[in-house]
């Protein structure tokens, strides 16, 4: 592979909205590990992996211009659509099942360096989240503890992470 | 809440995961345009994020990049199209859009189901004219046999020729024609009356006074007036005789 040019985020944003040949494949050199990891992640186990990649990926060239840079970093709105794009894959094509192991999973790799930190509740609260989608009230529902002490793990383990960052 | 609070608060992490209500990102994107440092906290969890997710990367399988890319760089070259992002199954209207493909694929079912038997009983039909003309075909075939056997070449070069009356009893009421080039001999019957059973009549061709038989036959029953009779090389003359094998 030749070494691609590096590209500060707007020089790669304003080259994807011209269209620009090289940046397409300066964008999957760059990210496509990434992305396919987060999908592996979320349906490693269904072989639905592979095609919601091409899937998730073509749409986030297609739709390069309703990505705004005032509100996140390019990478961000990658991982977003693509977090969003293979979450509802899962819930469209499984069904939803709970499962033990899915709950004491180790930490979302994704994040987790950020989460090493986290007691192991707010890791599965953030795990369950973040790779499988769930709602508030499905976690609540699954874990049998109240919605309210599913939003304060959330919450906890969001503002760890935070604290976490900031080091 | 000062800044310093709604930033601890871990609404920076929510918005970036994608965790974040509807009200909270407007309110989070309202809160950036006012706050600038807001941004540089952002900016800082996205790269930690980032650096986190390159570190975990798992690369796909290497056929999906030239599947990926080549689509990419095809659809580029194209004009461009207004894209908007549908997720999958994400809302009523998707599931409607599903339901129309069925409604759809069901009517284009019912369509190839009709065209089928559409093209089917057509088929059956061809094949029974087909099977009709096939016969009608071998009936006019038969006929034009029997009537090639039967008629007289058009190109015949044969002369009428001299008959010589077997008896009194038979009136000249026939012709026979023989083509000398092809030896064929064609007699062509006007009115022969009906003979006693037993008796038949024979064609001679007459030749240096001697005769030779060129056939027996009866007289036409049918209409069939003209009888091919076996060939004679040279004749000066024909005739026909009664035979009665009783005498």
């Amino acid at each position: 592979m030749k070494p691609v040019p590096a590209h500060t985020d707007p020089e790669l944003v304003a080259l994807l909205k011209k269209k620009d040949p090289e940046a397409f494949i300066f964008l999957y050199e760059k990210y496509a590990g990434a992305l396919y990891g987060l999908i592996e992640q979320v349906l490693g186990s269904t072989g639905l992996a592979d095609e919601t990649f091409v899937e998730a990926f073509t749409t986030i060239v297609r739709s390069i211009d309703q990505h705004d840079s005032s509100k996140s970093r390019l990478f961000t709105w990658m991982m977003q659509l693509t977090r969003e794009w293979a979450i509802e894959k899962l819930k469209s094509t499984s069904p939803r099942t709970y499962s033990e192991a899915e709950v004491r999973e180790p930490g979302v790799k994704v994040v987790g360096g950020l989460m090493s930190n986290l007691h192991i509740d707010e890791q599965q609260v953030i795990n369950l989240a973040y790779l499988k989608g769930y709602s508030v009230e499905e976690m609540a529902g699954k874990l049998a503890i109240p919605p309210e002490v599913v939003k304060q793990r959330i919450n906890k383990a969001l503002i760890a992470i935070n604290s976490q960052v900031k080091k | 809440m000062n800044i310093k609070e709604y930033i601890e608060s871990g609404i920076v992490e929510s918005y970036v995961l994608g965790f974040a209500s509807e009200k909270e990102k407007a309110e989070f994107e309202r809160m950036l345009k006012q706050h600038p440092e807001l941004i540089q906290v952002r900016e800082r969890f996205e790269l930690s994020l980032e650096k986190e997710a390159l570190a975990n990367a798992i690369n796909p399988p290497v056929h999906l990049r030239e599947k990926i890319l080549s689509g990419i760089l095809e659809e580029s070259s194209k004009p461009a199209a207004k894209v908007v992002t549908i997720y999958p199954q994400k809302t009523t209207r998707r599931i409607s859009s599903k339901t129309w493909a069925v409604a759809a694929s069901v009517i284009l079912l019912l369509g190839c189901a009709y065209m089928v038997y559409t093209f089917y009983t057509v088929n059956q039909r061809l094949k029974k004219d087909i099977a009709q003309s096939k016969q009608n075909l071998e009936k006019l075939e038969e006929k034009k046999r029997v009537i090639e056997e039967n008629i007289v070449p058009p190109n015949y070069q044969a002369k009428p020729a001299k008959v010589v009356l077997p008896q009194q009893a038979i009136t000249p009421v026939f012709e026979v024609f023989w083509d000398s080039t092809s030896t064929n001999v064609y007699l062509i019957i006007k009115h022969l009356k009906q003979l006693p059973i037993g008796q038949r009549y024979e064609l001679w061709s007459v030749t240096k006074g001697k005769k030779e038989s060129l056939g027996i036959f009866d007289p036409p029953a049918d209409d069939k007036l003209i009888i091919k009779m076996n060939n004679v090389q040279e004749a000066e003359s024909f005739a026909i005789t009664i035979l009665d094998p009783g005498k």
